[in-house]
């Protein structure tokens, strides 16, 4: 076909596209043309913050409740040492997981969870919107749990905090716009940085900190189950099925293209150098609790962490550290929401799957977005309901959940049918193949010395 | 798929900012499904019986902890 019929072939489709055009193409029309408009007048700054958004937040999201908990733990029970630069790696594979993603949304311009459907079919699309709806439901109880026990430390009701929760998730996505939804949630993501805050009134020794994270040292000490069970939950905190289908169905939603991948990979690692400062923060925040022989063994509950260390840090730093559990729990409880929305909106045919439609357009994605978050506040708020069992047991999940995810994601990059130029490249696979491995087997062990702890708990 | 907003309809300066396949009416029309060979078809289904198990030994000691309280 010659230059000039390809392109009158192109613009017939664009004219018989426009008698089509849905109130999710005017917004996502208006939103690009800010960023052709920058990219044409070469203000890189702006194109860049135009282009910041799902990488940020994702990565911010992924420093839920459950995973500053689980830093916390790190901290409370080895303090500096080993799990600094540790959580640095589990970021940094989570890097290259999520690039792999917005590279498949830019160029299909379609969510993982459609694209596993039309490419691999209905049974592994429903699995693996399954899978999602599970852990994910899972996942906002502790979420709302964070929340409780961040504002029970200021005296708020269950109630209260459980319905704050829902509605924030409900509020975010007033205004039928993905970029509002994303400023939004950008803007409560930067919050996370209130670790950083605790973590300098812990005066922890800058000498110690840097020694830790360039030689890995002082290696902890202890059982090795229950290193391993640290090691696999730091592991389940940076790596989740949720941020596959988040990452790639709001680079969709935004309007990534093939051009903007580049700006992609910037924002994914912003969204990764911030978490990895968020994260290690919150380590170094707990670390009084391991100098000072505190015993955390009991410690279950973030609430208990924020007054455990109130007589250490003081109680300035203890509130701000329940105040960012309860800004680690919100802010995940929007994307794990929208990842949940985002999914089902791609398996169900026909229904709109994008924050740039509003309730009647799309009310299969609006319904639930908001209703997985309801159903995870009523179950909070259900008396008895086994709250810590199911915490101890969501980052478990999650990380059993993640090795199909991953297969699925690699087969999905490698596709040079749907990807072509922009498929993975042999070192990308390499480094992919071996981060699926060490999931798999981190997640695998996980789960057999929990199923073990069972037993030894009987015996005792 | 919604309603498009007749109120809205744009100048066609403002849709050039979108490729074609970024059209709603574009991408919405499913992939064509992917040929898999019997050695993949068997892989998703020996890693799917893989992570049952291990799901089922997370669940047995989501039990167990639910009698210990």
């Amino acid at each position: 076909m010659s230059a000039e019929s390809e392109g009158a072939s192109i613009a017939d489709g664009r004219r018989a596209s426009q008698d089509a055009l849905t109130s999710e193409d005017l917004d996502r029309a208006r939103d690009r043309s800010r960023i052709l408009a920058a990219r044409r007048d070469g203000r890189r700054g702006v194109l860049v913050w135009l282009l910041l958004g799902p990488g940020v937040l994702v990565m911010l999201g992924e420093n839920d409740g459950p995973s500053m908990l689980s830093y916390a733990a790190s901290g409370a029970t080895y303090g500096l040492g080993f799990f600094l630069p540790f959580i640095a790696v589990t970021f940094a594979a989570a890097f290259v997981i999520q690039e792999m993603t917005m590279r498949l949304g830019a160029v299909t311009h379609r969510g993982y969870g459609e694209l596993i459907f039309q490419r691999f079919g209905r049974i592994w699309g429903w699995l693996s919107t399954g899978d999602l709806v599970v852990v994910n439901l899972v996942t906002l109880i502790t979420e709302i749990i964070a929340i409780r026990v961040g504002m029970g430390f200021f005296g708020i009701s269950t109630p209260v905090a459980v319905g704050c929760a829902v509605a924030t998730v409900a509020l975010s996505a007033c205004g039928s716009r993905y970029s509002r939804w994303e400023r939004v949630g950008m803007s409560l993501a930067l919050f996370n940085l209130v670790f950083l805050v605790v973590a300098v009134m812990a005066h922890p020794a800058p000498g110690a900190v840097a020694a830790a994270l360039l030689t890995w040292t002082p290696l902890p000490q202890g059982t090795a189950a229950a290193f391993l069970l640290v090691l696999a939950s730091n592991v389940g905190a940076a790596v989740t099925p949720w941020m596959l289908f988040f990452q790639q169905s709001a680079s969709v939603d935004k309007g990534l293209t093939r051009r903007d991948i580049a700006h992609g990979r910037v924002d994914t690692l912003v969204g990764t150098i911030l978490a990895v400062i968020a994260g290690c923060a919150a380590l170094v925040a707990t670390t009084p609790l391991f100098t000072h022989h505190i015993d955390t063994s009991n410690i279950q509950g973030g609430a208990g962490y924020a007054e455990a260390l109130r007589p250490l840090i003081g109680a300035p730093g203890a509130a701000l550290f329940a105040l960012g559990l309860i800004e680690a729990g919100a802010i995940a409880m929007l994307m794990v929401s929208a990842s949940t929305a985002y999914a089902v909106g791609q398996v169900v045919g026909g229904a709109g799957h994008s924050f740039n439609r509003s309730l009647s357009e799309a009310p299969l994605f609006h319904a639930v977005n908001i209703g997985i978050a309801a159903i995870a506040g009523l179950i909070v708020l259900i008396p008895g309901a086994p709250l810590l069992a199911i915490s101890l047991h969501a980052n478990l999940l999650a990380a059993v959940l993640m090795p199909p995810a991953l297969v699925f994601l690699l087969v999905l990059v490698n596709d040079r049918e749907i990807m072509g130029a922009q498929a993975n490249s042999w070192y990308s696979n390499l480094i992919g193949s071996l981060i699926t491995v060490f999931v798999t087997v981190a997640g695998t062990a996980y789960a057999i010395v929990a199923f073990l702890g069972t037993f030894a708990g009987t015996a005792s | 798929m919604g309603d498009p907003r007749p109120e809205d309809h744009p100048d066609p300066g403002l849709i050039e900012g979108l490729e074609p396949d970024q059209l709603v009416a574009t991408s919405s029309r499913p992939l064509p499904p992917r040929q898999l060979s019997a050695a993949a078809k068997i892989g998703f289904w020996t890693l799917r019986g893989f992570v049952l198990l291990i799901t089922a030994l997370v669940v047995y000691s989501f039990v167990v902890s639910l009698r210990g309280h």
